[in-house]
């Protein structure tokens, strides 16, 4: 008894407060880090045959596939002038995916053969003050075979359909006009 | 006289009700597997088919795709004889997890329909080579198999950052070498993966302050990276000597691109 009321309250707790620091600055040092994924699937954006002056389209999709960091990212096309990408830049909150288009745009000098260039798909962060930031990032294929010129639309006559029946009605009505005139003679 | 009339009455009542009964004795006492009136199911062999919407399954970075398979087995003694349906995955002659047994069905006629979802993980290799081998059993423990193929695995491209996506090289002085920084990437998809590794200038808070170039830091690339693999990247900052001025803190990005390998 003695001996506890000599070290008092403050002698009683400072072996807690000393574990408790402990505590504070493991957990500091085992805190996860800002782990970041990217993903995108298909790794090869194939277009098909497109010809001269014609264009495809076709999709894929990016994934953040980190469970507690959103992603910011933008998609970059590299190498293949033709091709451009909706959206080239989003969010996505953890584990989930989002679809982008690819599309090429085939002009009319274009040379038969095939073509191809990088989807870029970057991550983006905030640089923290004083140490290097880590960004993962992906390099898509993209690609296309150009043969031939693209088949022109072919036109089309519309006919309204009110004046077609209206037409319609008439002639019957005339025909029957001259029957029974025919009939009455 | 009524009572002769009450009598034959009762007897042709009789004669009339054994004739109705012989046809229930003959059956409860027909041998098994026989088919007297209808009362036995024959032992037969189910067949089965299944489709898919088609034959491409796409891979998900660092998760599992779900390709489906709709199975139909057809029974002469009916959709409720269909018991299950168990489907294997094989890549070639491999076959890959534990078979998917579906016991709950639904059906009219002899059709049984039975839906079977299987699995793709990321770490599963893309490729061309995938089947699925679907064996239908019925109530009379008789069975039937069949092969949906070829499947497709689409490769994907995929990479996360384990631990270290910030790298701190603590204070340094021109001709100064730090100690190895490291991040741990993971490869999250299909198909192993080459790394492009490219660093940037390190720029200063303090204004007016010399920037040092992106190739004072040397990174070690892993490249490839197997599928799954989790593969430390070390990095060296060797700051130059003659960078004047050089003041107060330096940041950075590494950009880490994986491609196909």
């Amino acid at each position: 008894m003695k001996k506890l009321s000599k070290r008092g309250i403050g002698g009683l707790l400072k072996p807690f407060l000393f574990l408790l620091l402990t505590a504070a600055v493991a957990l500091a040092v085992t805190a996860p880090a800002n782990a970041v994924g990217v993903g995108a699937s298909p790794s090869v954006v194939n277009l098909g045959t497109i010809g001269r002056g014609g264009s495809a389209t076709q999709d894929f999709r990016i994934y953040n596939t980190d469970n507690s960091t959103p992603l910011n990212y933008t998609v970059a096309v590299v190498g293949a002038n033709a091709v451009s990408v909706t959206p080239s830049s989003g969010a996505l909150n953890p584990l989930t995916n989002t679809t982008v288009t690819v599309q090429a745009n085939v002009n009319n000098s274009a040379k038969d053969g095939n073509y191809s260039g990088l989807l870029v798909v970057n991550s983006t962060a905030s640089g923290r003050t004083g140490q290097a930031v880590i960004l993962p990032a992906l390099a898509v294929t993209v690609k296309y075979l150009v043969n031939g010129t693209a088949p022109t639309p072919q036109s089309t006559t519309t006919i309204p359909l009110v004046p077609l029946v209206a037409a319609g009605v008439i002639v019957v009505v005339i025909a029957a006009l001259y029957v029974g005139i025919r009939r009455l003679r | 006289m009524n009572i002769k009339r009450y009598g034959a009455a009762i007897a042709v009542v009789s004669i009339a009700l054994a004739m109705l009964a012989m046809p229930v004795a003959a059956a409860v006492v027909a041998p098994p597997g026989g088919s007297v009136n209808g009362q036995f199911n024959a032992v037969t062999t189910p067949t089965i088919t299944a489709t898919a919407s088609g034959n491409s399954v796409y891979c998900t970075p660092n998760g599992v795709t779900t390709f489906t398979l709709t199975a139909t087995v057809t029974d002469v003694n009916g959709a409720a004889a269909s018991d299950q349906v168990s489907a294997q995955l094989y890549n070639g002659a491999t076959a890959l997890g534990a078979p998917i047994v579906v016991t709950s069905g639904t059906g009219t006629g002899n059709t049984a329909t039975f839906t079977v979802g299987i699995p793709f993980p990321y770490n599963y290799p893309a490729g061309s080579a995938y089947s699925v081998v679907l064996t239908a059993s019925n109530t009379q423990k008789t069975s039937a198999a069949y092969t949906f193929s070829p499947i497709t695995y689409v490769a994907a491209l995929g990479i996360s950052i384990d631990s270290g996506s910030s790298l701190n090289f603590g204070t340094l002085g021109p001709g100064d070498t730090s100690a190895t920084q490291t991040t741990t990437v993971h490869n999250t998809v299909n198909q192993a993966e080459n790394m492009g590794i490219s660093t940037n200038p390190w720029t200063s808070s303090a204004s007016g302050a010399a920037s040092v170039p992106a190739s004072s830091l040397s990174p070690n690339n892993p490249s490839p990276l197997s599928i799954d693999a989790h593969a430390p990247i070390g990095f060296v900052e060797t700051v130059p000597t003659g960078i004047s001025p050089y003041a107060g803190t330096y940041t950075t990005t590494i950009t880490l691109t994986a491609s196909a390998a």
